[in-house]
């Protein structure tokens, strides 16, 4: 089991989820953030930080977003840090203030 | 300043339960901060039955405390002598603070109570001069940074104490649905340094408490790290305490054989697994980020080390219904014996995504308070609520045709009204195998004598007797000091 983050992610970041991990098993790049499936303790906490509902336990993918499974595995985490803070996220252009109002 | 902190308490039935930790721990930020501190735990160490009423009211004009500390669960709260006794303090103009698990689901409405002064959510180490210099009315502390030992003997009656409860960590990494620990505690775990100030507290209790002779682990999830668990349980061996360990919970994904061996060691008879459903649909709505596999393995790892499993089962969670439930009864019977399954009627909790699930669905409405049952005496319980998918009877008889397949013995102190419902039910077959097959001797000579013998257990001797001769051709009331002695075993039937 791990939980895996999906296409609503892309370009948008908002970050809520670094700040619930209990793990610190999410890491970032320029495009979206990724879940360590080696690090994940399915714990349910990002799911529910999320405000655009785009992470998903593994069996749950939806089927147009299975891709991310393979893309959140592949990422590179030997090369990165986890980020752990939100401020520390940078947004990406499809981030939204009303919404990320919303979800504080 | 005086201050006086009260745990209400539900019924007689609860003495020598454990002493409520917060408000000892709470007692130690008062103390520090140098003011005088009583607790009167009436759940721990309630006053006589024909006192109930006006026992809190008489210390409340003794004391005269300038300040009085309420932690309670809101079923507690709804009790008519708690609302007496908070209207007579709010009469004394002294001021009220709420805590404990009311405050957490019903802060808003507490928020609304004009005889109350503060309500305080979270963890209370070291924060007593924070709430006391805080303006705001609702204080949501969150997790502290320290651990403060709790100072039981500031509690009435604390020389009775047999049965310490130790925090080695605090908090649980998970975000079960149902579960309400996150809202107090967030959901870091915190591994307790096991430094000498740690191993200094079970070092005093043989001095503060003479009586006592177990510890219990309450920790939310005590083998989070499992490296830390074992380090503890090693050392508590290396010391030779005379305690015996009783562990209120673990999951079973994060156990292993060295861990069992060392608990087995400590004197550890049964240990408690949170299962809740082994319907796979229920189970998944649960989030509680393991398999149910993983939990077969464990079970029988556990009972493989020479513990017995305790497993922990909830009736009329979101997704049951009678079909789930059956299936949930036909998975723990893959485990053979020996094993205890407790069977528990579900009751949400104000503020989890469980008790959202039947609000939404019109199940419950807002501000729905649960009421306490824990007399065996009177199984099966309630069902506490219709749902769509699971009246409340057809809970209630699920309970009882669950405790009869696991053949559970403790059905026999409600053994008339179970022969009632069996018959008006067509499960009299059901109650002639339990009858034949359950361990309702053993039961009878060691577990009901230890209650009674601890004075938790309210049954007439008399009644016991017309029991014990049912089935072991008669016997004197004795407490042999035959295991098990785990007051888990005989466990209230709601948390």
């Amino acid at each position: 089991m791990t939980y895996v983050i999906c296409e609503p992610c892309v370009k948008c970041k908002y970050g809520d989820c670094v700040e619930d991990c209990p793990v610190d098993c999410i890491y970032e790049d320029s495009a979206m953030l990724y879940i360590n499936p080696d690090e994940c303790i399915d714990c349910d906490a990002c799911v529910r930080a999320c405000p655009v509902e785009a992470i998903f336990i593994d069996d749950e993918v939806p089927e147009k977003w299975a891709k991310y499974i393979q893309i959140n595995a592949d990422f590179p985490y030997a090369d990165h840090q986890p980020v752990t803070a939100k401020a520390d996220v940078v947004k990406g252009p499809a981030w939204d203030a009303d919404t990320a109002a919303k979800a504080d | 300043m005086k201050v006086l902190l009260w745990k209400p308490g539900v019924y007689d039935s609860t003495r020598g339960e454990l002493p409520t930790i917060g408000l000892a721990i709470l007692a130690t930020s008062i103390i520090d901060a140098g003011h005088s501190v009583t607790i009167a735990d009436h759940h721990f160490y309630p006053p006589p039955e024909d006192q109930i009423e006006t026992a809190f009211i008489e210390l409340l004009k003794e004391q005269k405390p300038d300040l009085l500390g309420i932690s309670a669960v809101s079923h507690e709260w709804t009790m008519s002598r708690v609302q007496a006794a908070i209207d007579t303090a709010h009469e004394m103009g002294i001021p009220i603070w709420v805590g404990g698990p009311h405050a957490v689901a019903f802060w808003d409405i507490l928020e609304q109570d004009e005889r109350i002064t503060k309500v305080v959510i979270g963890e209370a180490d070291g924060r007593f001069q924070t709430i006391l210099d805080s303006e705001d009315k609702v204080l949501r502390l969150g997790r502290s940074e320290v651990f403060n030992e709790p100072t039981f003997s500031a509690m009435l009656n604390s020389e009775n104490l047999a049965d310490y409860p130790l925090f080695v960590s605090r908090g649980c990494h998970y975000n079960c649905t149902f579960c309400a620990a996150t809202k107090v505690f967030g959901s870091r775990w915190r591994g307790r340094a096991l430094d000498d100030a740690f191993w200094n507290e079970l070092d005093r209790i043989s001095v503060n408490h003479p009586k006592c002779k177990m510890i219990s682990i309450i920790d939310d999830a005590f083998t989070q790290d499992l490296d830390h668990a074992k380090n503890f349980l090693k050392e508590y061996i290396r010391r030779q305490y005379p305690y015996q360990v009783s562990v209120f919970n673990v999951r079973a994904d994060y156990i292993d054989e060295e861990f069992l061996d060392l608990l087995k060691q400590t004197g550890v008879e049964t240990l408690a697994v949170g299962i809740e459903s082994g319907d796979p649909e229920v189970f998944r709505l649960l989030r509680k980020g393991e398999k149910l596999e993983t939990i077969a393995t464990a079970v029988r790892m556990i009972q493989k080390a020479g513990i017995i499993p305790w497993l922990n089962m909830v009736i009329g969670l979101p997704g049951d219904n009678i079909e789930a439930h059956r299936r949930s009864v036909d998975w723990i019977l893959q485990f053979d014996q020996p094993r205890i399954v407790q069977w528990l009627i579900f009751t949400p909790f104000r503020g989890t995504p469980a008790y959202d699930y039947f609000v939404e669905r019109g199940d419950l409405e807002d501000g729905y308070i649960p009421s306490i049952q824990s007399r065996y005496e009177k199984l099966p319980d309630n069902g506490m609520f219709d749902s769509a998918e699971f009246s409340s009877e057809a809970k209630s008889l699920a309970q009882m045709e669950a405790f009869l397949k696991c053949r559970t013995p403790i059905l026999i102190l409600s053994d008339d009204n179970v022969r009632r419902l069996c018959k008006k039910h067509d499960m009299w077959d059901l109650y002639e195998d339990w009858r034949a097959n359950a361990p309702i001797r053993e039961f009878l000579k060691t577990t009901v004598p230890n209650k009674i013998a601890k004075g938790q257990e309210s049954m007439d001797p008399e009644e016991y007797k017309r029991l014990l001769a049912q089935f072991d051709g008669g016997g004197e009331f004795k407490n042999d000091g035959e295991l098990p002695t785990d007051h888990f075993v005989y466990k209230g039937a709601n948390p």
